[in-house]
Formats: C-alpha cells, structure tokens, sequence
C-alpha cells in the first residue's frame, strides 16, 4: 500500500467514516468540493456498518445474525468508494481549532492541516455505566462485544449475561443467542410500563412503527431461550480476579447469575471532545442527559467554520446520520459558492422530510429507555475514573472542599486527567457532583478538552508537519504576543 | 443591602487566599470576591515550582523567605490541609546549559549572587550532572543548581489556603462579578452583581485582570494579559527527582511523584480573558517537544495526554506590582507576578498582611512597588 500523505489545505475535512461522514463527503464532493475525510477504522462504515464490506463474503452466514439494516449501508459506502475524496484509513484526528486547524496522525506521522470547513461526524460512544466491580476484567459494553461481532465474528465464551437498557442491549442479546452463546439472563432496567407519556410517544414513533416491530420480535424470541429480568436495581458485578457473579435486584427480589461475562449497555452519548478542544459551545441535553453541541439547522455549531452531522450532533441513529451529513454537505457548498440558497433549499426539503421521520422514534425511545445503571445514585467505594482510580467518595470529598466545578474537582483529585482524557468518568463525576447540592449542570461545566484527544507521542510532535501559512501567523503573533520569559517559567 | 467587612480582596487565587488568610490571622474581617471559582487560572494551572534559582535579584530575599513557609506548610496551615499540597523541596532545580555560551552565563550568574552574600546557587559540571539525572543529551554541559528548590502540587496548595482562610473566618465569594468601584466616607465600595461591598481597604489580587481592577479605582498598571502553555505525558518508568529548566532553550520540567512528565518552557499560548479562557497552539508546542527531546532523546516515544494553559498578568520588568496604589488610598495592589508568583505567594501575604496592618510597608516587598512605573504613566 502506497504510503498517502494528507495535503496542508482542504476545503472540507470530515472527521469520521460512518453514515453521517459519508454521505457528508459524497455529497460535497458532487458539488466540486476538495474533501479529505480522517477515520480510525481500516475501511469505511464507521460503528454501525463496520467491516460491511468485509463481511458481504460471508453475507449468507450472517444476514441473519447482523441483520438486513446493517447491509442498508452498502450502497452508500460503494458511492464513498467511487467519489472522488482523500480518503485517509487508519487515522486519527487529535485535533480542532476554530480557525481550521486540524490535527491529524497519518501512518505514525503527525501533520496539522488547514480546513476552510470542518464536519464533525465522530459519531457516539457507549454511556459509561460505573456500579461496584464494573472495572473487574470480564465486564465490556455491549457495544463492544458487537464490534468483535463486525470485525473478527468473535463472541464471548462461556455463560454470559447482558445487563441495561436500550435497543442495542437487546439485539446484541438477539444476535449473541442465535450465534450460539450461553446467555444466562437479560437484565433490564426498563421496566416496559406503559405511561399516558409513553402512549403519545409511541403515536409520535408511527412513522417507524416498524423499528418498535422489529424490537418486540428479537424481545419475542429471546424470552422464549433466555430469562429476562425488568426494573433491574443494584447491580454488582464480584469476583477475585475477574467477574464470576452478578447480583441484581429485579422487581424487589434478589438475583445471583454466575457469568463468565457481563455485557452492559446504558445508551450511547455523542463524542463531542474536538469540538469541545474547538471552543464550539456545548449544550446539556437534560432529555438524554448528556452534552451535545449548539448547531443551527445545517449543523453549525458556534464556531463558524465547524459543523457537526450524525450522532456527535446528538443521538439519532444511522439513517438521520446519513440524512444530517448531506444537510450539512449542502450548506457547507453553498458557503464555498458552488451551491446556490435556492439550489440548497430545493435539495434539503426532501431531506428533512425523511428527517423527521428517522427522528420520530427518538421520543419513544428516550421514553422506554431511559438511562438505568447510570440513573441511581454510586456506592461511595466505586471507581468513577478508571485511568486515576477515582472513586466517588473522593469527588463527593472534593466538593464538599469546595470545588463545584467539575474542573476545579479535577484539580484536585486527578479525576479525569488519564489517558482517556476523561471521556470514560465525564457523564459519571457530572452526575456524582450535581447530586449534592443539586448545583444546575450549567454550573458544573463540562471538563475543558485541549489536544491531544487521541494519543500523539512527543516525537511525534517534534517532527510534526505544519502548513506553512500556520507558522508564519504563528510567527506574528509570538512577536506580539510573547512574554519575554527566559528560560525561567515556574 | 451592603456587606461591610475590614478588608476587601479580589480574586481567589493562592494570593488572594494568602493575603486573606493572613489577615485574617491578624483578626481582620475579611471578604474575597471571586469573578469565576477558587484557584480557577494561573494558581492551580501552573507547573508548581518552588523555585529560588535564577530569581530577579530584588525578588531574592522574598523568595528564599518564601521557600522556608513551604517547607514549613504544615505548621501554618496545618499538617491535614497542608499534606495534599505534596510540598518536595531539596530535590534541587537545575538550569542546564547545553550551549558553551550558557555555561558561561551560568558562572557570571553564579558569581554576581555570591557577592551579593546569596550562597544558595552552585555551578555544577557534566559528572555532577549524571549523579543527579539519568537519559541526559550529551550536549548537556552542565549548569546551576539551587539545591533546596522542589515542587509542589500547585492546585491542591491553593485549596490549602482556601480552607485555612475559610478556617480562619475568610468569608470567600464566587462568581461574583465586580461592575464598579465606589470611594464614600473613607470606604471603599464595591458594586458586584451580587450587591454592594463595603470595606476601608482592598487589595487587588486579580492576577490577569489585575490592570482591570486597577483601572476602576483610576489606577494604570502596566499588565499585559497573556498566557503560557504546558504538556503532561504518560507516567513513564523513568525516575528524574530535581526540575530542570533550560537557559536560553524553552524547557521547564519535571516528573511528578505518580510517574508523569510535566513539560513548560514559556510557550505562549493564545489568551481569551474575557472568556476566562486560554488555549495553546499546536504549532508552538512543537518548539517545546524538540526542546526535550534534545535534553533527553529517550522520551521520544513517551505519549502526550493533554496540553493545557493558563492566564497570567506580565508586567515591563517580569517582576511583580505589590503595594499600595500611589492614588487611591488604601488600595493595594499585588499582582502581576509574570508566571513565577506561585512560590512566592506564603511570603508575599504574610508580608501584605503586616504591611496593611502595621500601616507600613514592609522591606522585603518595598522594591515591588506600583510607583516604579511612574514614569511609564506619565509617557502613556
């Protein structure tokens, strides 16, 4: 393979290769856009169609276990193939900054490239779900478990039992029993009753009536082969050197399952941290109770330069991705003038009429799955930050010092600073610190991201690539702007 | 509804804090207004160095003064507020030469605070350097040591301070936003979004606003806002105890008691004030990564985990504006301190406090004050 080397100046840079990326950069690229788009996976399709082209080999073994949704994705990703894109495999992107700049690490090589345009679309992440023993090794997300499913058809061995909520708790739980795996339970935290709100939520989800069908069939045909358990509280998971129990409570009784593997799942929440590194102005979502960028209607967020499509905009699922991608793919040609207002407006009405029809079902689902694990309040001993071996108490003891900011909590007690950046105990420490004195979370903030997001050794920047236009700007500012320190900084 | 106490102090930083909780030691009622929250900027965002080496001449009595209230923390502030502040002193920070032209600069340095009877500064060879640092460049000659110098944790000392104070009876206001300042009846008047304050003395400890401040009492300080970049790595296995720094090269370092390389070096970073904000550009950091690299090509493949900055007030001559306002009376100012006041900020409230109280200002913050830029004033 030809070792590609990203230019110093694009128009468009797309940051992620799943639905809302694709169909971003193919339809910026119709419109004579030049576009590179920067994703980590080693082929296109992002989480939910990982590996798909991979996996069309085996399509005959594995349309039934992965399902004809994620095959859906194989048109878009030929027209991704065929477009005329920098495609850059295998990369990541460490860094966004409002003017343009972008970060990215290409085949070990780091560069820091300029974009008249930046698209967001790095998609979600699993919501962290801290209970006692969730560090024991033998405890994965769900979602983690379907990625091994996509890229190397590996399941779990042994007795397994998946605990949470939402609608990938329950097909993982669907896929996993039908490729044959030990399934001893399915602990959900929902509990299923129907509420007047539920009913006008589920009027809402008409339009996808047939997604709400396919759920109640893999709910169907699990509880004829495994236990499932509703209203599940209190779960730990125990062990000495990896889980061998998980005990719950379902329905005000007490429950002990001996697994192997615990599986869990408390929905997914957008990876917003470039932006965040941008200074793109966050919102908190009290809905799904997490934070999401402020976009306009194309998905621009705060900073003008910077859009954001797919489930980093805000939780929405593949289809509104794809449809979120090109939104913003118009607006983005219209900006660059090769797309008139008309032309764009002409073209987006029947995208957002399909739009709000993908996005019917979100209020249904925020309904029925409302966050579990992560809903009641921490044992004191639970570890919050993994990488710093952060528990609660230490959080609760640093507010009660004072600190009511989640950065000024951070200060003090290394909460956060690991190597995941705080992306694994972020959701959790917001949580742990607004339940004391119910400070709003506006107050509490969300931690302050500066790069690197993704790892970046020291050599690596050393030897970094910078188009030249940043050192020379670099250049007249440090001529204005530099203290004249010599050598002796504290 | 005004609030009325002995002193004003604006802005909780570890100054702020120090001052309060010196004066309040002294049987003050005092009151600190805080625009954002405790230790928010420069105090808990620096790099912790307790550094005596290479000081400003006039700044040296304060900061060997200094360097004894860290090492005594515990007995000021109590050894349960004082321990998570890690104080580490006699690790040594070490500036190291690795141009020829350096070490000749060390020397003269080293000579010129000898006479001036300081005899805390040594020059040290290339084999005295080994002992101490392990991975070293060849091109390291050398350099000058300050032996009793170390580190602390720079957020968890400012939280120190905060609870002694808070302890002590300092009533401490957050995000408190000041609109105007207000002269009546020999009390001084502050207008916040939160209502009126009311003292006969303020002091001004507002750091990177520290001009702002001034400018509502008619007061111009020459404070530049600016902000300085730093890095934290991985926790590596290596084992580096004193901080080194270089010379003319932009390197400030050292490696924390859990394992990780903390890296500065006066890297501007890009200032937003007004968003109470700072962020460091990726380019500049590449000058800071070549920098120790070259000090230690070991470190090559250690990983970055984040980059951060932080607000801080420059004054014309890099060193701090402590003393009362020529104008406005009884209206301090200490601030300023140009990214190296955290060390010295137990002494400089222990002295505050006494000058305030003692209505004199004392010896060894004297050369600090505002009206040496008299001249600068009356130009602009």
């Amino acid at each position: 393979m030809t070792k590609k080397t990203p230019r110093l100046n694009y128009e468009l840079v797309v940051i992620g290769a799943g639905p809302a990326g694709m169909s971003a950069a193919v339809e910026a690229a119709n419109h004579r856009l030049d576009v590179a788009v920067f994703d980590m996976q080693p082929a296109p399709g992002g989480q939910i169609y990982r590996n798909l082209e991979g996996n069309s080999a085996y399509q005959s073994n594995l349309t039934g276990i992965l399902g004809s949704s994620y095959f859906d994705g194989a048109p878009l990703i030929s027209e991704f193939r065929s477009a005329k894109i920098d495609y850059f495999p295998r990369s990541t992107v460490w860094h966004l900054r409002a003017d343009g700049a972008v970060g990215v690490t290409v085949n070990e090589a780091c560069h820091l490239i300029r974009a008249k345009y930046v698209l967001v679309a790095s998609g979600a992440m699993e919501r962290p779900a801290p209970f006692p023993g969730w560090t024991l090794p033998g405890v994965m997300g769900a979602g983690a478990a379907q990625t091994l499913i996509k890229a190397s058809h590996a399941i779990p061995s042994g007795p397994t039992a998946i605990a949470g909520t939402g609608p990938l708790a329950i097909l993982v739980a669907y896929q996993l029993m039908k490729m044959g795996l030990d399934l001893r339970g399915l602990l959900l935290t929902s509990n299923f009753s129907m509420r007047p709100g539920k009913s006008v939520a589920l009027l809402q989800a008409w339009p996808e009536i047939r997604e709400v069908f396919k759920g109640l069939k893999w709910l169907g045909a699990l509880s004829r082969h495994v236990p499932i358990y509703t209203g599940v509280d209190n779960l730990v998971a125990s062990g000495e050197d990896r889980i061998e129990n998980v005990t719950f409570q379902s329905r005000g009784k007490n429950h002990t399952l001996s697994v192997g593997t615990l599986l869990v799942h408390d929905g997914i929440v957008p990876l917003f941290e470039l932006m965040a590194d941008a200074g793109c102005q966050l919102d908190w979502f009290s809905g799904e109770t997490y934070w999401m960028p402020h976009t306009n209607a194309w998905g621009q967020t705060t900073c003008a330069r910077i859009f954001a499509a797919g489930d980093a905009q805000g939780v929405g699922g593949a289809k509104a991705a794809r449809i979120r991608g090109a939104l913003s793919a118009l607006e983005i040609a219209r900006l660059a003038n090769q797309l008139s207002q008309d032309r764009r407006d002409f073209q987006a009405k029947r995208l957002r009429h399909q739009l709000k029809k993908f996005l019917s079902l979100r209020p249904l689902m925020r309904a029925q799955f409302p966050e579990g694990l992560s809903a009641t309040l921490l044992p004191p001993e639970t570890i919050v930050c993994r990488c710093e071996e952060i528990t609660s108490k230490t959080i609760l003891d640093a507010h009660r010092a004072g600190a009511t900011t989640i950065n000024q909590m951070k200060a003090l007690t290394r909460c956060g600073m690991g190597p995941c950046q705080g992306k694994m105990c972020a959701p959790t420490a917001t949580r742990v610190l607004s339940s004391v004195d119910q400070i709003p979370i506006e107050e509490i903030q969300s931690y302050r991201a500066r790069f690197p997001g993704r790892p970046l050794s020291l050599g690596q920047l050393a030897q970094m690539n910078v188009s030249p236009e940043f050192l020379q700007n670099a250049k007249i500012d440090q001529e204005i702007d530099k203290p004249q320190l010599t050598g002796t900084a504290q | 509804m005004t609030r009325s106490s002995d002193i004003i102090v604006i802005g909780a930083g570890i100054h702020g804090l120090s001052c309060a909780f010196h004066l309040a030691c002294e049987k003050r009622a005092v009151t600190i207004l805080e625009k954002d929250v405790v230790g928010q900027h420069a105090s808990s965002v620096n790099a912790g160095g307790l550094r005596t080496l290479l000081r400003d001449i006039p700044e040296i009595p304060l900061s060997l003064e200094s360097q004894k209230r860290w090492e005594n923390l515990d007995q000021i502030l109590g050894s349960k507020l004082a321990k998570p502040a890690k104080v580490t002193t006699n690790v040594g920070q070490i500036g190291i030469a690795v141009e020829a032209s350096e070490m000749e600069w060390c020397k003269s340095r080293a000579n010129e605070t000898k006479r001036l009877g300081y005899d805390y500064e040594e020059i040290i060879d290339r084999k005295e350097l080994d002992k101490l640092i392990d991975n070293l460049s060849s091109e390291c000659l050398g350099g000058i040591i300050a032996r009793k110098d170390g580190h602390a944790s720079p957020a968890n000392a400012t939280q120190a301070y905060r609870s002694a104070a808070s302890a002590a009876g300092v009533r401490i206001h957050e995000r408190v936003v000041i609109d105007r300042i207000t002269r009546k009846d020999q009390q001084w008047i502050v207008h916040t979004d939160d209502g009126a304050f009311e003292a006969p003395v303020v002091v001004n400890c507002s750091g990177a606003w520290g001009h702002k401040v001034a400018e509502s009492v008619g007061d111009r300080l020459p404070i530049e806002c600016q902000a300085l970049s730093m890095m934290v790595t991985k926790r590596v296995g290596f084992n580096i105890t004193p901080v080194v720094i270089g010379i003319d090269q932009p390197l400030s370092f050292k490696q924390t008691d859990i394992g990780t390389l903390v890296i500065g070096g006066g890297i501007p970073a890009k200032p937003e004030p007004d968003l109470s904000t700072s962020k460091p550009y990726a380019e500049r950091l590449i000058e800071s990564a070549k920098t120790l690299t070259r000090f230690f090509p070991s470190f090559s493949d250690v990983q970055i985990v984040r980059t951060w900055s932080g607000l801080e007030g420059f004054t014309p001559d890099r060193m701090p504006i402590i003393g009362p306002s020529t104008d406005a009376e009884n209206f301090w100012h200490v601030c300023g301190f140009s990214a190296h006041g955290f060390q010295l900020a137990p002494e400089t409230g222990f002295r505050v406090a006494r000058s305030i109280v003692n209505n004199q200002v004392d010896n060894l913050i004297a050369p600090f004050t505002p009206s040496r830029f008299q001249i600068i004033k009356k130009v602009s």
